[in-house]
């Protein structure tokens, strides 16, 4: 029988194995160790694997190291596992996608999108189309065609955002 | 739909229960660990008001729990049933809880994350538990602008949750492939499909009662529909394995296992102390025994209400008081005789 990971006195009788894109991860824990909610497994994990890090060939040395709204600090999240706030997402951003990229596998959302946020997009998309088509009417001179599209870039844009 | 531990459900013979768990955050605040206490405060106040908000015959179907001033083991009968986790009762923060008076669905506030918005239901229905969560997300998306990005999806305080954000996890009753052992080569091969699967119950977290949880790993990447059909696969495979074990228990050593059933069931209906231990290695006996035909005056709502009432805050709750744990080996035994005696009688419901 092997030794828990975690306190390394008792006996490991939970083995917990995670694999993910083939590699191959396991945690022997003991009863009483496992018993603290199985928080540990991850905790443990996320100290050893989950860390942000810089510098490494995948991306260039830190920028920030602090998130600009929230406050939350590198050192906090490796300590920890968890973000601040929305933005710290887009502040860590490539160091979370190496991250990502190691414990889900995957580094790009698929499913569901908020409503909202599927209409926003939809306008965006359609105001990128219709400038193109602005700029092709103003070239040969169809200002009428031009206002109705001005008129229509302005009112996706006015309602873009507002929920 | 009834509470789901005393509902049947479909393939209750092993899947006990299921439940759907989506991960939300407002994106105007901080994420709960970092809110103050009035923040806090506010983001209970615009959950209830936007679930709550102009249809009265749907926001009568809620109750809004006044989970922060509740005394500890009142929450502990709340993380019984599973309709709260266990941080969010061990939190002294200001939490909140929604709860559907059918008790299917309940949205934690101020966990981890600012919503976890869970749907419980008995038996195997994956699918309309995560319909019915979806369904609550799109009420709530109506007035609160969630966390989302392009590229990471749903944000969440921990990027274990990220992206869809969907935990779906299946409550399975699996005595034959632990009893024959098989259950490791399980564990592992679930392990190789991103699914993870642990024991259930009781503080010491290996498998009591041959309860296990089964719940997806992985949450970017995948589609909820995706993540949902891939586990219900799996299940149904499992569940298939755990059939034919039983059957071939039952034929191999048909004696035996009828001997092993009935003596639990003996002892449930007659000790005078039980430990949880002992009473849920018991009622997984008579779940077993239950589905293999030799058992007739129980079902199975039964076996999940014992399994529930008898864990130290439910049962602290039917006491009334406070139990040293030699009372409760007692009251454990007693609440057990009287609830299979009043089966017997034909008088329970």
């Amino acid at each position: 029988m092997p030794i828990c990971q975690v306190c390394k006195k008792r006996e490991a009788t939970v083995f917990l194995t995670q694999i993910i894109n083939g590699k191959k991860t396991d945690l022997y824990m003991c009863r009483q160790c496992a018993g603290e909610g199985y928080k540990i497994d991850l905790n443990t994990l996320i100290s050893g694997l989950l860390g942000l890090s810089w510098g490494n060939e995948e991306i260039g040395p830190a920028t920030q190291v602090a998130c600009d709204r929230c406050g939350m600090t590198v050192e906090e999240f490796n300590r920890t596992g968890k973000m601040g706030c929305s933005h710290c997402y887009d502040v860590f951003r490539e160091p979370m996608m190496v991250l990502l990229k190691r414990i889900q596998g995957n580094t790009r959302h698929q499913g569901k999108v908020p409503e909202s946020y599927a209409a926003a997009h939809a306008a965006e998309l359609e105001v990128e189309k219709l400038q193109q088509e602005l700029k092709e009417c103003i070239r040969v001179e169809n200002y009428e065609r031009a206002a109705e599209i001005r008129d229509r870039i302005r009112q996706l844009q006015s309602g873009r955002g507002g929920r | 739909m009834k509470r789901w531990y005393i509902d049947k459900g479909p393939d209750s013979d092993v899947v006990v229960s299921t439940r759907v768990r989506l991960a939300r955050n407002f994106e105007e605040y901080p994420f709960p660990s970092r809110c103050s206490r009035e923040q806090q405060r506010e983001i209970i106040q615009k959950t209830v008001d936007a679930l709550t908000g102009d249809d009265a015959e749907f926001r009568r179907g809620f109750s809004v729990i006044d989970f922060k001033n509740m005394d500890l083991n009142e929450r502990l009968v709340y993380v019984e049933k599973r309709l709260v986790s266990k941080e969010l009762a061990a939190s002294d923060q200001e939490v909140g809880l929604i709860l559907s008076n059918d008790e299917q669905i309940s949205i934690m506030i101020n966990e981890e994350d600012h919503l976890r918005i869970q749907c419980l239901a008995a038996g195997m229905q994956l699918e309309k538990a995560s319909e019915i969560c979806n369904y609550i997300d799109n009420v709530l998306s109506q007035k609160i602008n969630f966390a989302f990005d392009d590229t990471f999806g749903y944000l969440t305080s921990c990027p274990t949750n990220i992206g869809t954000a969907i935990r779906a996890s299946l409550m399975l009753h699996l005595p034959a492939l632990t009893m024959t052992g098989y259950i490791n080569t399980l564990l592992e091969n679930c392990g190789k499909l991103g699914l993870s699967v642990r024991g259930l119950y009781g503080e010491n977290t290996e498998a009591r009662g041959c309860l296990y949880q089964l719940s997806n790993q992985i949450t970017l990447g995948k589609s909820e529909q995706d993540i949902v059909m891939s586990m219900k696969t799996i299940a149904y495979q499992v569940t298939e394995q755990e059939r034919l074990l039983r059957k071939e228990m039952m034929q191999r050593n048909g004696l035996q296992m009828e001997d092993k059933i009935m003596r639990s069931y003996g002892v449930l209906r007659y000790a005078r102390t039980l430990s949880s231990d002992e009473a849920m290695e018991r009622l997984s006996d008579v779940r077993f025994g239950i589905f293999a035909g030799l058992i007739t005056g129980l079902d199975e709502t039964d076996v999940n209400e014992m399994m529930l009432q008898i864990q130290p805050g439910s049962l602290q709750k039917y006491a009334g008081r406070t139990l040293r744990s030699d009372e409760m080996e007692a009251v454990r035994a007693s609440y057990i005789r009287s609830h299979i005696e009043a089966r017997e009688k034909g008088l329970s419901d």
